[in-house]
């Protein structure tokens, strides 16, 4: 196992006086493929900006590979945290910035970066001002994967990435990570595209953590039920749907909470049992009315 | 998995970040100077056909040369500060890097302030005109030394006041950035005023006596080049790269 592992405890951080995350406690595996979910201002990137030591915490503890990271330079060298589309400089050429990162980095690898380029069709001459955003967004996954940091943290750089663009960025991704495994960090709202990915999740509400868990064990919190509509309802009666599909006289219905019977009463009725949807999870869980400060 | 390890950097931290910031600057500069360098040989040309050449035109110059890298190192501070913590730096280096590009910047456009000056000097001597300098704030010397030391200094000093404007509003933001300024920006205007001998507003040389004004205006300007790389590098360890809002 390789990565950086991370131990966060109690960790609050703020910007002026809003409290962007409120004493939140969580782990994060190295070499893992963590998922970090979460609503728009849930403190995703806060969370993701106080790892990397862009951002100083309030108070509480944060521990990557054992070691504090503000300022260390051995754990900054190998923490890389890209922001959308990255903080590069924009009016640098793109072959420009991958030198000077090349540089800096010690891990980085020239020949991905050259080859994740050419997949995403971008120009070393270009600038990144002159770049569309979802060009740009291409080239800080390109710089997020060619750092081959032992912690690399992708905060939502997917942003204007066409789908085509996006499925390459996952392949990419996950063909790197199988042959240099590291501990990779991704926060997305496109829950069910990265799903695949993930190994653990780390789920975030207003500023506090909702659930840490393996996706696995996440997934077995709930149960998709298919099957004539009529005895997908009889199924779900009185039970905790957070979720439900009709095609014609088909339906399906997504379950938390399972029981131990749900098996044999799904034989017995003639109907199919499924695992859950990250996503639909994430809906019910993070599913609320705002309350009246965040409706203003 | 430990990084130092597995590779070194190639550079040294500080080292490839001075060297970043200086190239930046002195790309800059080189464009700065070629233009000055036309406009003062115009400049020349139109007094002489006009009028009479009598004082140093490069000398003019010499504001330029202290606002408009000021005003550079402002903007690069604001810029560069996410793309180098972006690449794994510490703000340590950054600090530092900073700090050398300016004094490297500073002690650059000082050698090419100075030396243009000694060509125009000699082009004057050569066509038989005075040469002396009349700019508002510089002493009326003509002891190359004395020009050369004054005006690098003050160009260091004035660059490391546009690194301290910069980290001041990033760290206090616009009201306090603002209130700060006379602490920040002030520096260029002490130091001018000290090197400015007679010519200034406070005559150091009577102060000081006409043979201690410039030792003790140089002594005074390092002491000052001092305190503010120290408040510098204070006020960048502790700042936060600013949340993109794209």
């Amino acid at each position: 196992m390789s990565g950086f592992g991370v131990e966060v405890r109690d960790l609050t951080a703020r910007y002026d006086a809003t409290v962007a995350l409120d004493s939140v406690s969580f782990t994060i595996r190295p070499g893992v493929i963590t998922g970090l979910l979460g609503r728009n201002g849930s403190g995703k990137t806060t969370a993701l900006s106080v790892l990397a030591a862009f951002k100083r915490r309030a108070s509480g503890t944060v521990l990557v590979d054992g070691e504090d990271p503000w300022e260390n330079e051995r754990v900054l060298a190998g923490t890389c945290l890209v922001r959308e589309s990255g903080d590069v400089a924009q009016d640098q050429k793109l072959k420009d910035t991958l030198e000077f990162l090349a540089d800096r980095r010690p891990l980085f690898d020239t020949q991905l970066a050259g080859a994740l380029m050419d997949r995403f069709e971008l120009d070393p001459l270009n600038r990144p001002d002159r770049l569309s955003r979802g060009k740009r967004s291409a080239f800080g996954v390109v710089v997020g994967i060619a750092s081959r940091t032992p912690l690399t943290l992708l905060d939502e750089v997917h942003l204007g990435m066409d789908a085509p663009s996006r499925y390459a960025f996952y392949d990419a991704l996950l063909a790197d990570w199988l042959e240099h495994p590291r501990t990779i960090v991704l926060s997305s709202h496109l829950i069910g595209e990265i799903e695949r990915l993930l190994e653990d999740v780390v789920m975030l509400d207003r500023g506090a953590v909702l659930t840490v868990s393996d996706a696995d064990t996440l997934r077995s919190s709930g149960l998709t039920v298919t099957g004539p509509a009529h005895d997908v309802a009889a199924f779900v009666a009185g039970r905790e749907v957070v979720a439900r599909q009709h095609l014609g006289r088909t339906a399906q219905a997504t379950l938390v909470g399972p029981r131990d019977d749900d098996a044999a009463r799904a034989r017995a009725a003639g109907l199919e049992l499924g695992p859950v949807a990250l996503q639909d999870l994430f809906v019910h869980l993070t599913d609320r009315v705002p309350t009246p400060e965040e409706a203003r | 998995m430990t990084v130092d390890v597995a590779r070194a950097p190639r550079v040294s931290s500080v080292r490839a970040t001075a060297q970043w910031l200086l190239m930046m600057h002195l790309y800059l500069a080189m464009w700065a100077w070629a233009m000055a360098i036309v406009v003062v040989t115009l400049a020349i040309v139109v007094i002489n056909t006009v009028g009479e050449v009598q004082n140093s035109v490069l000398s003019f110059a010499r504001q330029g040369a202290i606002w408009f890298p000021f005003s550079v190192f402002i903007a690069i501070t604001a810029a560069y500060l996410p793309v180098h913590i972006a690449a794994g730096l510490t703000r340590r280096s950054l600090a530092r890097g900073s700090i050398l590009a300016a004094i490297g910047t500073g002690i650059a456009y000082g050698l090419v302030y100075n030396g243009l000056l000694l060509v125009e000097r000699a082009v004057f001597g050569a066509m038989g005109w005075e040469w002396r300098v009349l700019e508002g704030m510089s002493p009326d010397t003509a002891d190359p030394l004395a020009i050369a030391t004054s005006t690098t200094l003050t160009f260091v000093v004035a660059y490391l006041c546009g690194l301290l404007v910069g980290i001041t509003y990033m760290r206090a933001g616009g009201w306090w950035g603002t209130l700060a300024l006379p602490l920040t920006v002030g520096p260029i205007l002490v130091v001018s005023v000290l090197f400015a001998y007679e010519s200034g507003p406070l005559e150091t040389s009577a102060w000081f006596g006409s043979d201690q004004a410039s030792p003790i205006a140089a002594a005074a300007s390092l002491l000052i080049i001092a305190v503010q790389a120290f408040a510098f590098d204070r006020l960048t360890r502790g700042v936060d790269v600013p949340r993109r809002t794209t």
